[in-house]
């Protein structure tokens, strides 16, 4: 059984591996020497680093403070800024940077009339690039942070307190070294996305890699040379994985025993409640009053009785197709979490395929899908089930590392118990794990329903004919300027996401509090 | 447990199937221009012959790679394409069929696969937009090279070289003008400091902002924000005699492994009427290319479009002009 997971895990993940092998092999050296004597090809490799590094370190400092005020002090309104805080993930990037632009472009925009100003300083490159992807990435490193502090056993504090340790010294020794695991988890699915988004850097100016290869497929169609190109894109991927795994093995990760009864641990702000608050008001205003004003400005343009019946629909079978494959992906993602938590060994190389999978840009891996239409029923192609199992490979790895990161701070301890009172691996991990990662589990399957509903290459592409799904909607508005439109399926999205992590929070302060 | 039974099996079916099953009054469309521009045609196409259409839409170079990749086992009878390299590239793997002289022959010169293997259906302008509260109309240039004047430096020229329109703008200026001269002109533009930017749609937005005087763009684009507003402070300018104000082509391709040629033809044929013509050029701002038919609104007629001798069908021309691009540092 346990075989056969691996197996079918292994093999799916490594198909648009094999896929780009398959085609690059296919390229004749000249034309690859001719490729890699390109110096604007690895200059815009660098810029690709560049930019995963600004992104990932600009959203830290987004996300992490926020993680320590909503869990670790007295701050006021928690509910709802853990709401707003997560929100930012459900826009669009590409719509959001076009909002952003809209606010805060050099000349005309929202924000240069308001100042009457005839010029802003520009918002374009790098830093645009970064600020357009960060604002609406860094919840990732934010929902990883949050989950485990919220896990974290108050015992420590209470220690750590008995020796004096003052607050900022709590920050610095014990809860930024607690958090390096789900700091890590979360910062490299940022990187990640940072890696392969191509609309953000493009509306920024700032050229990168999968300008490289949107070029080969659109002025080329040469599809070795693209794959060629995102082979270089999992490679570093490949690299930076292991340096994390480098990094985490060389420190040492706490073990939790989070005793369910005791209230959490939260400091007093005092007077500092106020920089709080507005640290927090900062965070939200920037990544999602803003963008979502803009849009509602947008929206107040007017939007056609007939667009508005059309976005309903869409919204209601995206949701239902969303909704069915976070349930899978979860499920099948979870077994993965527990045994490489737990096991370790042949897992962690299973896991190196699915990380890999995830690093590979949409669509080389709908096109890798669409090669493996030869091995299949003609019937099975392009049905729902065939796109499920793309979203698989696409979404499987971030499904995957938030539920372990909750399962790190699960101590194995409980389980041997259970197992020595007779419990079967399914009981143990009904009885114990699963009631105890929760949180994780919740977070996990967010993060999956939303990534499904703004998918774009692989749904345009493997979805079946007659399913009108939101994302193609959001990008065709865009495209062809119809602003209103764009705003209002935004804005109907992160309605959605409101109201999943409003009720998903009740249910998780019952279980846990 | 009945019940689950009942349920089980259209449950799967809905699940598993595909459109592997579309019935012979049926065609599938792989459609590279979006529901926005093409849906309400389609669907009165449908009404008029009673054929189903299954179309996908999505994005003119991804579907092709699609395409490309299905190869024979394709379950598209029809390409629909944005623009005419994706259809060379189909061309040049041999997967489009030959395309019947009767229906070439209602479309203008220049406008069909010298292969004979797709056919356009409308044309899409190229024009220079340009803000009407900081340009002076008599200040314009009468061809593109009065863009290099020194007038135009620091940021007042906005373009968009990633987008495929640009790129055969390019490869009309190799075309016409010569590799040298072509390298020149980027040069120039390359001078005085033009803002880049990824499509049509931003270039119309930043025009509106101020951010920019002029841009290189396509024409139906600015309809869109004038019809939101019309005071819109944006309006188009033709140059004279050169690919500044050239078309490009929107055209169809039928997969060579379709069974179904003879309704694709009267797909094309229906959207070759001159009803439906009449309809892309009123509603999407599109220049109609069968003869004898002019474009509505405020836009300059096709008949005052210089006529270019252009030829290009060849996917060739599009890559060296991307080369070039790339050569001079503007991609």
């Amino acid at each position: 059984m346990a075989i056969f997971y691996a197996a079918t895990i292994t093999l799916l993940m490594l198909s648009p591996l094999v896929y780009m092998f398959w085609h690059v092999c296919q390229i004749d050296i000249t034309f690859l020497t001719d490729i890699l004597r390109q110096r604007a090809l690895w200059q815009a490799l660098c810029r690709s680093i560049y930019l995963v590094l600004g992104v990932v370190g600009f959203s830290c400092f987004l996300a992490i403070p926020s993680a320590i005020l909503l869990e670790k002090t007295n701050l006021p309104f928690r509910k709802f800024w853990y709401i707003t805080l997560t929100l930012p993930l459900m826009i669009p990037s590409f719509a959001g940077s076009f909002a952003l632009i809209s606010a805060f472009a050099p000349h005309g925009s929202l924000l240069a009339n308001l100042l009457n100003i005839e010029t802003l300083p520009s918002i374009y490159g790098f830093k645009g690039a970064v600020l357009g992807i960060s604002l609406f990435t860094f919840p990732y490193i934010f929902l990883s942070s949050q989950v485990a502090l919220r896990s974290m056993s108050p015992n420590y504090d209470e220690v750590a307190m008995t020796f004096g340790l003052k607050n900022h010294q709590l920050l610095f020794r014990l809860w930024l070294p607690y958090l390096k695991a789900p700091i890590c988890a979360g910062s490299f699915l940022v990187g990640l996305y940072a890696l392969s988004d191509f609309g953000t850097p493009t509306l920024m100016r700032y050229s990168c890699l999968t300008q490289e290869i949107y070029l080969a497929y659109s002025a080329y169609f040469d599809r070795k040379y693209a794959s060629f190109l995102s082979l270089i894109l999992v490679l570093l991927v490949f690299i930076i994985l292991n340096a994390q795994k480098f990094y985490k093995a060389a420190s040492k990760s706490l073990e939790n025993d989070r005793d369910l009864r005791k209230k959490p641990f939260r400091i007093d702000l005092g007077k500092g409640k106020f920089l709080a608050l507005l640290w927090c008001s900062f965070v939200v205003t920037i990544s999602l009053l803003i963008p979502t004003g803009v849009m509602i400005y947008w929206l107040s343009q007017g939007v056609e009785q007939s667009a508005l019946g059309d976005i309903l629909t869409r919204l209601s079978s995206s949701l239902v197709i969303a909704l069915v494959t976070g349930v899978i992906i979860v499920l099948v993602s979870y077994p993965l979490a527990y045994l490489v938590e737990r096991k370790g060994g042949l897992w962690l190389k299973v896991e190196n395929f699915v990380c890999l999978a995830a690093s590979v840009p949409g669509i080389v891996t709908a096109l890798s899908l669409v090669f493996l239409m030869k091995f299949f029923p003609a019937s099975f192609y392009q049905s729902y089930a065939y796109l499920i199992l793309a979203y698989l490979i696409l979404f499987f790895f971030k499904s995957y590392t938030l539920l372990r990161s909750g399962i790190t701070k699960i101590p194995s301890t409980l389980e041997d118990a259970a197992r020595t009172l007779g419990a079967n691996t399914f009981q143990t991990f009904k009885k114990i794990v699963s009631p105890l990662n929760h949180s994780a589990m919740i977070s996990s399957y967010f993060l999956v329903v939303i990534s499904t509903l703004k998918e774009l290459p692989v749904t345009l592409i493997l979805a079946p004919i007659g399913y009108k799904s939101l994302s193609a909607h959001i990008w065709t508005t865009t495209e062809e300027a119809f602003f209103s439109e764009t705003a209002l399926s935004s804005l109907l999205l992160l309605l959605f996401a409101g109201t999943f992590l409003l009720i998903s929070f009740y249910k998780k302060n019952e279980k846990i509090i | 447990m009945k019940l689950f039974k009942k349920i089980s099996l259209p449950l799967l079916a809905f699940l598993f199937l595909g459109q592997a099953f579309a019935f012979a009054e049926e065609l599938t469309i792989y459609s590279g221009r979006s529901e926005k521009l093409v849906g309400s045609v389609l669907k009165r196409f449908e009404e008029v012959s009673g054929i189903k259409l299954n179309v996908r839409y999505g994005k003119t170079p991804e579907l092709a790679a699609t395409l490309i990749e299905e190869g024979r086992r394709t379950p598209a009878d029809i390409f629909y394409s944005q623009d005419a390299g994706a259809l060379g590239a189909l061309t040049e793997e041999g997967l489009l069929a030959s395309i019947d002289e009767s229906l070439l022959s209602k479309v203008k010169r220049g406008f069909v696969s010298s292969k004979k293997k797709w056919i356009g259906i409308t044309g899409r302008g190229r024009t220079i937009d340009y803000n009407t509260d900081l340009v002076n109309p008599k200040d314009l240039p009468k061809t593109i090279w009065g863009l290099l004047d020194q007038k135009w430096s620091g940021g007042r020229i906005g373009w968009a070289p990633l987008n495929s329109s640009f790129q055969s703008f390019v490869a009309g200026l190799l075309v016409t003008q010569g590799e040298k001269r072509t390298r020149l002109w980027l040069q120039g533009i390359k001078a005085n400091e033009p803002q880049v930017y990824p499509k049509n749609t931003a270039i119309v937005a930043a025009l509106g902002r101020k951010e920019i005087s002029v841009g290189l763009v396509n024409n139906y684009y600015l309809h869109r924000f004038l019809s939101k507003d019309p005071s819109y402070p944006v309006a188009h300018h033709y140059t004279q005699g050169d690919v500044g104000s050239m078309l490009n082509v929107a055209g169809i391709g039928i997969l060579k492994n379709s069974s179904k040629k003879e309704l694709a033809e009267k797909l094309i044929k229906f959207l070759l009427s001159e009803e439906i013509q009449k309809t892309f050029a009123k509603t999407t701002f599109e220049y109609p290319l069968i003869k004898g038919i002019e474009v509505q609104g405020p836009q300059k007629s096709l008949s005052t479009f210089s006529t270019l001798d252009l030829d290009l069908n060849e996917l060739k021309e599009i890559r060296k002009a991307v080369t070039i691009l790339k050569e001079e540092g503007v991609l």
